[in-house]
């Protein structure tokens, strides 16, 4: 495959000049990079979606959309093609800039011939190593300094074989699919029947077409009224044969008595998708509408927005159905997904306590330990030990968040958060879901992106998770902790950082798992 | 070798010693503007260009200070080990990589030593 750089800037003699030199230094090289220009940002946008380029140089200083905006979106979209920054005025500050929007080298405009061999040499150099990196284990990324300067005939052999072994990597697992396909369909062929019969049979369907008919109540959106138009209180599951079917032949049935709907959702919103979650009890029916991992619209017969979800989240028991996500008539749920899940913990805890005659320790223990174990994974845990052989110095810390841990998801967040300057939590997506302190979101949210591409290349060498990224200073100390779900920035002005508090509330409240 | 000269014998000398432990996998002292030194395995070696996972490391440092978050001091706390650096005044680092047995506590007081060299050198 041949390589493309693409060259951007705003000056179109300079851009000439450069692109003809480039392609004159080419020539001489056995892969010579295909060279494509762009004088402005859209240009050059158009040309990155179509030729997916190998190595991108961008000037700074454009009309319009300056090139910081340009490799933010380029860093967001495509972060692994490496970046470089060719500017007439580089500073201190620029050059930070630079490296927050993964900028792999920053180097002064050329002048002359000399210097712009000079560069296109370091670009080359750059380009086979992010193609060396693309290629070799991660043991191998980082080459003694005698041994950097890839032979042309080395990359192009480990181009090759690299293809080979994806090729035969993906005809293997093609063989592999087909032979387990074969063997199962016969199988499948006669439990689907057999699935349908009992399913017939069971009390559990007479329930769902009269839950149906509540559901039926809430308004909705005309495109779905062919999935929603069962008729004389029957389910949709028995009058349309085309859901039906859909029934029997993708995805499962079956009783969840360990997980609540919280969790559920968290599920849902963890791994991004979109859906309708229709749920019912005897007593109420809703849905929560999910785009994309983040609850948008919820509705119940009586109740409309976070209120709605409030109240489903909390039923004690009944049925639910996913179904194919289709837009709601209106997005009613402005809070984040976080939030909405902290807060109908909270509310649930609540009506334990009520229930329980106000006697926190009488908690049902099955209820916490369902709600801790069934998020958090074995490393989680394995973390937790890591943290507390870290810090034992600080037990009395240590023993509050245990506490926390263990109690309610909304006061651990206030025990933590009024012991800080600053806390921001962002989900996956970037979008802030608890803030607090005299900063500006954004920026931290574009810190986290920065610390999250860092930890891609700890990551790589064989270190395992990471738990979290302390950093120090004269009058401050902040932490980091990248989660694959939510992120989380802390600090405080002197050095009286609650490590401990923040990375259990980051464990038992955010279910935050370390990044690997 | 290049920037030989910004490695100065101070350096040498703590990165060896550090070395020598058995909880230290690697040292690196990344001079102000570019590049890397590292030391592993009693070997000495110069990483001019990227990817350098020390540099890249010690490049969050400016990236901190653009956020109105001055700091001095980070470490990276890992499943299988932790990364320790130090930065001083002239923006020269020092990067340290130990073992997942190593308290937080020798990690500081390493990263203290190489911070007095340091400075000694800006």
């Amino acid at each position: 495959m041949q390589l493309s750089w693409i060259l951007v800037d705003d000056d179109p003699h300079f851009l000439k000049h450069i692109k003809d030199s480039f392609c004159i230094f080419s020539k001489n090289t056995l892969n010579p990079p295909k060279i494509l220009a762009a004088t402005n940002v859209t240009d050059a946008l158009l040309l990155v979606q179509n030729e997916l380029p190998s190595l991108i140089v961008t000037d700074i200083q454009m009309p319009q959309v300056d090139g910081f905006q340009f490799l933010r979106f380029i860093n967001r979209k495509y972060p692994d093609i490496p970046k470089v920054v060719v500017s007439g005025q580089l500073s201190e500050k620029t050059e930070a800039l630079c490296l927050q929007v993964g900028v792999a080298l920053t180097i002064s405009k050329p002048h002359d011939a000399q210097e712009i061999l000079s560069l296109f040499r370091k670009l080359q150099q750059l380009t086979k190593q992010q193609a060396g990196n693309q290629l070799l284990p991660a043991a191998l990324t980082h080459p003694s300094p005698s041994a950097s300067p890839l032979t042309t005939g080395k990359e192009a052999l480990m181009r090759v074989t690299g293809k080979i072994i994806r090729r035969a990597d993906s005809l293997v697992v093609n063989s592999i699919l087909q032979k387990v396909k074969s063997s199962i369909k016969p199988v499948l062929q006669g439990i689907n029947p057999m699935i349908a019969s009992t399913a017939r049979d069971n009390e559990m369907v007479s329930k769902a077409a009269r839950v149906t008919g509540l559901i039926k109540k809430i308004p909705r959106e005309a495109n779905t009224s062919d999935q929603m138009s069962a008729s004389n209180g029957k389910s949709d599951s028995i009058n349309n044969p085309k859901k039906d079917t859909n029934n029997n032949s993708r995805g499962f049935s079956g009783v969840l008595p360990q997980i609540n709907l919280a969790e559920l959702v968290q599920m849902l919103s963890l791994s991004s998708k979109s859906s309708v979650l229709e749920i019912s009890s005897e007593s109420i029916a809703g849905c929560i509408y999910i785009q994309d991992g983040i609850i948008i619209h919820a509705q119940t017969t009586d109740q409309i927005g976070e209120s709605a979800v409030y109240t489903l989240l909390n039923l004690e028991g009944g049925q639910f159905e996913l179904l194919d996500y289709t837009p709601p008539s209106q997005c009613s749920v402005k809070l984040g997904t976080q939030h909405l899940l902290i807060e109908a913990a909270r509310l649930m805890d609540e009506c334990d306590r009520k229930r329980m005659g106000n006697q926190p320790e009488a908690y049902p223990s099955t209820i916490q330990t369902t709600r801790v174990t069934s998020t958090i994974s074995v490393l989680e845990e394995r973390s937790v030990v890591l943290y507390e052989s870290n810090f034992t110095a600080k037990e009395t810390t240590q023993n509050q968040a245990d506490q926390i841990g263990e109690t309610d998801c909304s006061s651990a967040l206030l025990n933590v958060d009024q012991d800080l300057e600053e806390l921001l939590i962002c989900n996956h997506e970037g979008k802030v879901t608890y803030h607090h302190g005299p900063s500006d979101p954004a920026q931290r949210v574009d810190l986290l992106e920065f610390f999250s591409s860092k930890s891609k290349q700890v990551t790589e060498r064989s270190l395992g998770y990471l738990y979290y990224i302390h950093f120090q200073g004269a009058e401050m100390e902040s932490l980091i902790t990248l989660g694959n779900d939510s992120s989380l920035f802390a600090r405080t002005k002197s050095r009286s950082l609650p490590i401990n508090k923040i990375l259990h509330y980051a464990k038992n409240s955010l279910c935050l798992t370390p990044t690997n | 070798m290049p920037y030989t000269n910004e490695l100065a014998p101070e350096m040498i000398k703590i990165c060896e010693n550090l070395c020598r432990s058995t909880a230290i996998i690697e040292v690196s002292y990344c001079p102000p503007k570019k590049g890397a030194w590292v030391f592993k395995e009693g070997k000495m070696d110069y990483i001019p260009s990227p990817p350098n996972l020390w540099r890249s490391l010690a490049d969050a440092f400016p990236v901190l200070q653009l956020h109105r978050l001055e700091s001095n001091r980070m470490i990276w706390v890992l499943d299988h080990g932790s990364i320790g650096l130090i930065r001083a005044a002239d923006g020269g680092s020092c990067g340290i990589l130990t073992d997942k047995e190593t308290s937080n506590e020798s990690l500081q007081s390493w990263l203290d030593q190489c911070g007095n060299v340091l400075e000694n050198l800006s």
